[in-house]
């Protein structure tokens, strides 16, 4: 499995590098800028870069080429899950570094900006993956596209109602609803990201190429 | 031990059925599997590579069933359209394989890329249709495979590429223990390699015999209406009505004394039994 992550990283670097480096920009000038938006988004923008890699194992052949070497159909699904799960702790690790580096530099601090720089972005990506990846593995990504923007559409809605919610003005002490609420997100979020990796898993061991 | 065991393969679509397929091609030997397009080949190639799964029979390749993935270590496989992907060099390709495959060589892979005359540094993309081909055929012989199988390595290429890839195969299995299964409707191209020759029209094997015996057992007769007449109805394999004579496949050994029988190729031997079947 080892062959397919780093296939999908080189393939992901190679035609994403400009995109990559100029977000990397980005976040270190919101971080000492004090604007940490591009840290959130660039969580968005890496989680959903498995996505494109599939679009890209289609229209090369090597969806169906790497049947043909010494993995499982098994391996193959999960190492797109495990590349989106790598991805997102990247993604996350600037995250927490950019957090710290714009509070010891413009000491900017709410636990609303660190739930919504951290965890938003986090469940939109696994709900992200969770919605569309089984949708591809059953619809190849031709067809699924078609599906997935109707989905992501939902999926949005639902985070930015989440993300409306937890932005709310500041208050003194956080509500220990709102925790629990986004603790409850976190775990639903995971759970189904789990489910839809069992569930892509079973899709594919039917799947004919 | 047999490279390759199958066993009343069927595989059903809505449109075309390919099946029942059984026969098997023993080791260090090169299978030829011929057909018109759309006849099955590269069905069959798929189900013996687990990317489709048959709706019955079974398939063994190097003494594993089909479907356990760890006979893929021992295979290299050309498809038709060689996935790698687009903007990898031969570098990143050597890169992924190293993690792929468990006896994998940057040494063997890059002697064949140099010898190809491949370009290290361009992008998979931006190589012609041969140069794909060549870099296919590097890669599935670079992690030492006791079987290569090849899904129309030549359709598409000119005719010096297609000798080339010839010469390499021809290479390959001089060492006893590599087989190969290959097909093609270019059917020149497996005359010059094969041992052993399959015929798929329409999803069905047509036949399935050792080339040399192939030649030797069939021959062409122009014959008239008496000439046909004499002949045994069991040594006429297929035959072509024409205005003044009538074109006979017929089987060598049976023919009678004085008739002027002409050695067949391969191809003429496939083309006429697949014409006539259709009509």
């Amino acid at each position: 499995m080892k062959g397919l992550i780093l296939k999908d990283i080189i393939q992901i670097w190679k035609n994403y590098k400009i995109l990559l480096l100029i977000e990397l920009i980005l976040v270190v000038f919101g971080a000492f800028s004090g604007n940490l938006f591009m840290s959130f988004y660039g969580t968005l923008l890496l989680g959903i870069l498995p996505y494109s890699s599939m679009t890209f194992d289609d229209t090369s052949r090597w969806n169906i080429y790497c049947l043909t070497m010494p993995f499982s159909r098994t391996q193959i699904v999960s190492s797109k899950y495990m590349l989106t799960v790598i991805l997102c702790c990247a993604a996350e690790l600037v995250s927490v570094i950019s957090y710290i580096v714009s509070y010891v530099t413009n000491h900017s601090d709410t636990d609303m900006s660190i739930r919504s720089m951290i965890i938003f972005p986090l469940a939109f990506t696994l709900l992200f993956t969770a919605i569309n990846f089984p949708l591809i593995f059953k619809l190849g990504t031709g067809k699924a596209r078609i599906a997935a923007l109707i989905l992501s559409g939902a999926a949005a809605g639902f985070a930015s109602t989440f993300f409306i919610t937890s932005d709310d003005p500041p208050q003194p002490t956080t509500p220990p609803i709102t925790s629990a609420a986004a603790l409850i997100a976190v775990v639903t979020v995971l759970a189904l990201f789990c489910v839809s990796w069992l569930l892509s898993i079973k899709i594919y061991q039917k799947k004919e190429l | 031990m047999n490279a390759i065991e199958i066993t009343g393969l069927r595989k059903e679509y809505k449109d075309f059925t390919l099946g029942d397929i059984t026969l098997s091609l023993p080791s260090g030997c090169i299978l030829g599997l011929i057909g018109e397009n759309g006849a099955g080949k590269t069905t069959l190639i798929k189900s013996l590579l687990g990317i489709t799964i048959p709706t019955s029979g079974s398939a063994v390749i190097l003494g594993k069933a089909v479907g356990d993935n760890t006979i893929h270590d021992d295979i290299g496989v050309v498809l038709d359209e060689v996935g790698m992907p687009m903007n990898f060099n031969t570098s990143d390709i050597d890169l992924v394989m190293k993690n792929t495959y468990t006896k994998w060589s940057s040494e063997v892979f890059f002697d064949y890329v140099r010898r190809f005359k491949l370009p290290e540094k361009k992008k998979f993309s931006e190589f012609s249709k041969g140069m794909k081909m060549k870099l296919g055929i590097a890669a599935a012989l670079s992690h030492e495979p006791k079987l290569l199988i090849l899904d129309e390595p030549t359709s598409g290429l000119d005719p010096l590429v297609r000798d080339e890839i010839v010469d390499i195969l021809s290479e390959y299995t001089r060492d006893e223990e590599h087989s190969i299964l290959i097909s093609s409707h270019i059917v020149s191209d497996l005359e010059k390699l094969c041992d052993y020759i399959a015929f798929l029209h329409d999803g069905k094997l047509m036949l399935f015999e050792e080339k040399d015996r192939l030649l030797e057992q069939y021959c062409f007769l122009t014959l008239s209406d008496d000439q046909l007449e004499a002949m045994r109805a069991e040594a006429i394999i297929r035959k072509r009505v024409n205005k003044y004579s009538t074109e006979v496949l017929a089987d060598r050994s049976m023919i009678p004394n004085g008739y002027n029988a002409a050695p067949i190729t391969i191809e003429e031997l496939f083309v006429f039994m697949a014409k006539e079947v259709k009509e």
